[in-house]
């Protein structure tokens, strides 16, 4: 029982102390100064500055760092890691569109990097926040490199920096085709990393590669039964053809305003001045026809890729342009993807058949004023590239009459 | 208690000895080695430093929930560095009172004295002392393999797997006793993952995640051979508290190895070796990457069995160096070498010290 | 020759600048060079208990440490049984206890002695054997399982002893083997001494003790400041004749040795009685006649021979100035 009489204090206990007046000036004492280091404590503290963001992540150089975790190195890596998935990952106000604050970003990821060369998520993290996120696309590029060079045959850092350049810098060109062609030669790429080579060949204007290329795409889905890829492949195909369609028609357009001075009001002056080729569209559906072949037999793909390409609308050099706005010639929606078949609306082949028609007759009254007579056959007219029937009906051409129709629609 | 036989001959000729029993000569380093590890297993700072590392591998499920992709990397990583962590811990802390107390205290008296070289009690003290580090390092591996394992039984998927059944009708629904089930799933999956630790430090067993984690752990045995003779040898001159600064300045050093060698490469390479100062720098750090311990050398083979654990070694193959993965060949010579030298220094120094 | 010979032996220590002396801090402008053994020539007979006595600081606890290989003379030789110094068939029979020793805390008691036996070498049935042999002999038969952190300073002297006599060890030494026991650990110490002899050991101790010595040793050599200033047996070194005559007489007043007082040695009244030192035999009966004269009692008689301790201190005192502190620890 402790007792706070001043005699009566166990000597050593906490309450001796207020046995003597001397204890008492000492524990007053004591107060006073615990109090005075709080306050003033309490002053340096609301002085204290958060740290801004960049601060708290800014590291000393790679080299050096290296040195300092003295050989722990995959634990630091990992640790510095998770550090930047904490501060980066989602956090958009901390984009910086100035870009300031992005080579200490880029040092964090650097020192990762040399931490742990093969830390391969690493450089996907850090390209997502510096290029997906932030846009600052020439340091996830530097960033990437890194990557290659240390990895040079894991997929990972090629496929990423291939898509960058396309995807977001928006610069498809060979460096980029490079890039994927490297990350397709690492054995554990997966197969959707060619389909971006494809892509670029879109985007870069090499049309005719990249539908050979979906096309194989297509051949190989459909030799794995892979259903998912062969919809994508086609969906690709397709669009391809389109935007090719889509280029050459702006082409011939653009050059019509070129030299006829003044813009075209529709594709037909286009057309009928010369600057578009005819259309045969007959050829579409032997492609078609082909492509049906291919899920039948699930077989031999090859040479059916080659019997596809010659008789592709490219190599006869025809085009097919579905003008489901008139007024707009620029705009071009070439074919419609219907019940897993690509077919050609009534409308473009109305009006490629009218087109055609027009062809044929033009070269019948010519050869009639020539020769005073109609043509025994289409043949006979020997037209350098004769146009194709678009409803694969086969024209109809009586040599009597010189008329030409096609038994489908005979009313054009 | 029996006589000496020739005790009626000691004054005339001098003493003569009789044949009696020898001086061991082989059994003296286990004695002292066992009783070492005795000592050392009844000092509570083992227990501290071992429950310290237990508990970091345990936390290794939240350490999973702050990363993205790269988890099992996480988790792995953690554990390794741990186990080397926490083995030169055991080494610095235990190793430096080890000789250090005995001498302080006059244990070593009554050692003395009796017939045994001062060489055999240094042995002894250091091979206890290892014998005492391999012992946690084993138990931490096996611990850290088997929270391994058990993440790989007991997660989300497998215990749908336990716990659902799909009814005769297709439906899913819960077995009849959920709580007994899940108890009897944990209790067995506790045990089998620490059974798989074992056996995956013979490497037998491995999944993905596990592989190579014993070689790793070897690299760190190896290490920890060398810091341990370097703490007998401080041990056996200083006190306690510079025996720890030495050693931690030695493991530092070692593993900078590579960096002073470089230095001296650099003073070549920009030609600054002119001078006297440079040309004592650059021989003085030359002969300092060939004396101080190459430790990095096991942490690049640590780092090396590291990527090939995470990856498989065609992996490896494939993005750094072809041949397959193993230690370097010169690793175990090369630490028993230098081991010895070691431990021969400290006998050195030990066997004309005059003990206050 | 004897068992243990010296020859020569010297001690020689660097101290260092900074030192500690007679209590206080003292600095110095050289390195000093203090002697602890100047060319100590002893040597000690087979099957006799030889003790090493001599005031604090004098080099006993050297010259064991010596002998055992725990220091190096720098100068000199030692045998032991005929073999230099850190012989290994020499250590394994023979036992050593130190001064105020430490072993390791952490052990029990037969745990201890089990490690001990091992490191000489015994087979584990001997050691089975032995060790609660020893305990019972040190009287820690019931400590056996406790850890030696728990023992008090006079269980630890026992075991030390123990282990001393482990490997049944033709000599023993024995550095202080009596301090911090109490009377009847010391009376087993002595027992145990003299069973050794009885079973012709030779036992070398070194003790502050006097009066313990005194009872049991054969040799003395008598050690100061690091020389040696005398070497025999007990009976020599001490002179055989009677020095005095001590008398305590009671029932007399104290005016009838009025006479004789002054030519007594000493002379002391008490409420006990009176009792007088007489110099000389005739002297002495001459008190006892007054005594019995006047109707006294004499409560005792008794002639004294010179003690251990006054040689001691007379042989201590001679020579040097030493100081008082060294004087008052020696004749504890």
């Amino acid at each position: 029982m402790k007792s706070r009489m001043p005699q009566a204090s166990p000597p050593g206990s906490f309450w001796s102390l207020f046995d003597r007046p001397g204890g008492w000036v000492f524990f007053i004492c004591f107060l006073g100064a615990v109090a005075g280091a709080l306050l003033t404590q309490h002053q340096f503290v609301k002085g204290y500055k958060e740290k801004s963001w960049v601060e708290s992540l800014t590291l000393p150089r790679p080299e050096y760092v290296k040195r300092l975790v003295l050989g722990y190195d995959a634990v630091s890596a990992d640790l510095l890691f998770m550090r930047s998935v904490q501060a980066f990952g989602g956090i958009y106000e901390n984009a910086d569109p100035a870009g300031h604050h992005y080579n200490a970003i880029f040092n964090y990821f650097d020192v990762i990097s040399e931490l742990d060369p093969h830390f391969l998520e690493a450089y996907a993290f850090g390209n997502m926040v510096m290029g997906d996120e932030s846009n600052r696309y020439d340091l996830a590029l530097l960033y990437l490199k890194k990557g290659q060079w240390n990895n040079w045959r894991a997929y990972q850092p090629w496929y990423d920096a291939a898509y960058i350049k396309v995807y977001g810098a928006k610069e498809p060109d060979n460096q980029a085709k490079f890039f994927v062609r490297q990350a397709i030669k690492s054995k554990d790429a997966p197969d959707w990393v060619g389909r971006l080579e494809h892509m670029i060949d879109e985007q870069s204007g090499q049309f005719d590669i990249a539908m050979l290329g979906w096309l194989q795409t297509y051949a190989n889905s459909v030799d794995h039964g892979d259903k998912l890829v062969a919809g994508i492949a086609k969906n690709r195909f397709a669009t391809t053809i389109n935007d090719w369609h889509k280029k050459i028609l702006q082409d011939a357009a653009d050059k019509y305003k070129k030299e006829q001075g003044k813009a075209a009001n529709s594709l037909d002056e286009v057309a009928q001045a010369g600057y578009l080729p005819a259309i045969p569209i007959c050829d579409l559906n032997l492609l078609q026809q082909n492509l049906s072949m291919f899920q039948a037999m699930q077989g031999k793909l090859s040479p059916y890729v080659e019997q596809i390409y010659e008789s592709s609308v490219v190599q006869k050099g025809g085009i097919l342009p579905n003008v489901t706005r008139p007024d707009d010639p620029y705009v071009l929606i070439c074919m419609d993807v219907k019940d897993d078949r690509m077919v050609v609306t009534q409308s473009t082949r109305e009006m490629a058949t009218v087109q055609n028609l027009k062809a044929w007759r033009s070269a019948i009254a010519e050869f009639y004023k020539a020769n005073n007579r109609y043509p025994s056959s289409l043949d006979e007219l020997k037209m350098a590239l004769p146009p194709s029937d678009p409803y694969c009906a086969g024209w109809k051409y009586d040599p009597a009459s010189g008329i030409i129709v096609t038994p489908a629609r005979e009313d054009l | 208690m029996s006589v000496a036989a020739d005790s009626q001959n000691m004054h005339d000729s001098g003493y003569q000895m009789s044949q009696r029993r020898r001086a061991p000569v082989f059994s003296v380093i286990p004695s002292i080695s066992l009783n070492t590890f005795r000592e050392a297993v009844r000092n509570r700072i083992l227990y501290i430093i071992l429950i310290f590392a237990l508990l970091l591998m345990a936390s290794s499920g939240i350490v999973r929930d702050l990363t993205i992709a790269a988890h099992d990397r996480v988790v792995r990583d953690l554990g390794l560095a741990a186990i080397n962590f926490f083995g030169l811990a055991v080494a610095i802390l235990v190793g430096i009172n080890l000789v250090y107390n005995e001498l302080d205290k006059k244990s070593i008296y009554t050692i003395v004295s009796k017939p045994v070289s001062r060489w055999q009690f240094l042995l002894g003290k250091y091979f206890g002392l290892l014998l005492t580090i391999y012992v946690n390092i084993l138990i931490m591996g096996v611990f850290f393999l088997g929270v391994i394992n058990y993440q790989d039984r007991v997660n989300e998927d497998k215990l749908a797997e336990v716990l659902w059944h799909q009814n005769a009708s297709g439906q899913y629904e819960q077995v009849q006793h959920p709580t007994l089930t899940y108890t009897k799933y944990v209790a067995t999956s506790i045990v089998a993952s620490a059974g798989q630790g074992i056996a995956n430090l013979f490497g037998a067993m491995t999944t993905p995640r596990t592989q190579y984690i014993n070689g790793v752990i070897f690299a760190t045995m190896l290490e920890l051979a060398i810091i341990t003779a370097f703490a007998i040898l401080y041990s056996s001159f200083s006190t306690p508290i510079l025996s720890a600064i030495f050693t931690i300045m030695t493991f530092i050093a070692g593993r900078l190895n590579q960096d002073i060698w470089a230095y001296a490469m650099e003073l070549e390479k920009k030609g600054l070796r002119g001078t006297m100062a440079g040309n004592i720098k650059y021989y003085l750090s030359l002969g300092a990457s060939h004396v101080v311990p190459n430790l990095g050398q096991y942490r690049e083979s640590a780092n090396q069995l590291n990527q090939a654990g995470y990856h498989g070694v065609q992996w490896v193959e494939m993005i750094s160096r072809p041949g397959g993965i193993s230690l370097p060949a010169g690793i175990l010579p090369y630490t028993i070498f230098y081991t010895a030298a070691i431990l021969g220094l400290s006998v050195l120094i030990f066997r004309s010290r005059n003990f206050k | 020759m004897g068992i243990i010979e010296t020859r020569g032996l010297t001690k020689t220590y660097v101290r260092d600048f900074i030192d500690v002396e007679h209590g206080r801090l003292r600095f110095h402008l050289w390195k000093r060079k203090v002697s602890a053994l100047r060319n100590l020539n002893l040597s000690v007979e087979p099957g006799e208990i030889f003790g090493l006595l001599g005031p604090n600081g004098a080099g006993k606890t050297t010259t064991l440490k010596i002998l055992m290989g725990i220091h190096f003379p720098t100068s000199g030789e030692a045998t032991i049984m005929g073999r230099p110094l850190g012989d290994r068939e020499v250590k394994s029979r023979i036992g050593f206890l130190p001064e105020n020793p430490y072993f390791y805390d952490y052990l029990t008691g037969a745990e201890f002695l089990n490690f001990y036996g091992q490191l000489y070498g015994m087979p584990r049935g001997e050691r089975n054997r032995k060790i609660p042999e020893l305990l019972e002999l040190v009287g820690l038969s019931q400590a056996g399982k406790l850890p030696l952190r728990g023992y008090s300073k006079g269980m630890n002297q026992r075991i030390g002893l123990a282990q001393a006599l482990l490997n049944d060890p033709e000599i023993v030494f024995l550095d202080e083997p009596q301090s911090g026991l109490d009377p009847l650990g010391r009376k087993d110490i002595r027992d145990i001494i003299l069973r050794l002899r009885e079973q012709k050991k030779t036992v070398f101790f070194s003790s502050h003790i006097l009066s313990d010595a005194e009872m049991i040793c054969d040799r003395v050599a008598i050690l100061v400041k690091g020389e040696l200033r005398n070497i025999g047996a007990l009976g020599q070194l001490l002179s055989a004749g009677i020095k005095d005559y001590e008398i305590v007489v009671q029932g007399v007043s104290g005016e009838v040795f009025s006479a004789l007082r002054p030519k007594m040695k000493s002379y002391l009244e008490s409420s006990d009685g009176i009792m007088l030192m007489a110099p000389d035999e005739e002297l002495a009966r001459e008190a006892v006649r007054i005594t019995l004269d006047n109707h006294g009692r004499l409560v005792s008689f008794n002639p004294r021979r010179e003690t251990l301790e006054e040689y001691f201190i007379s042989q201590v005192r001679s020579g040097d100035n030493i100081p008082q502190q060294a004087v008052q620890g020696a004749g504890k």
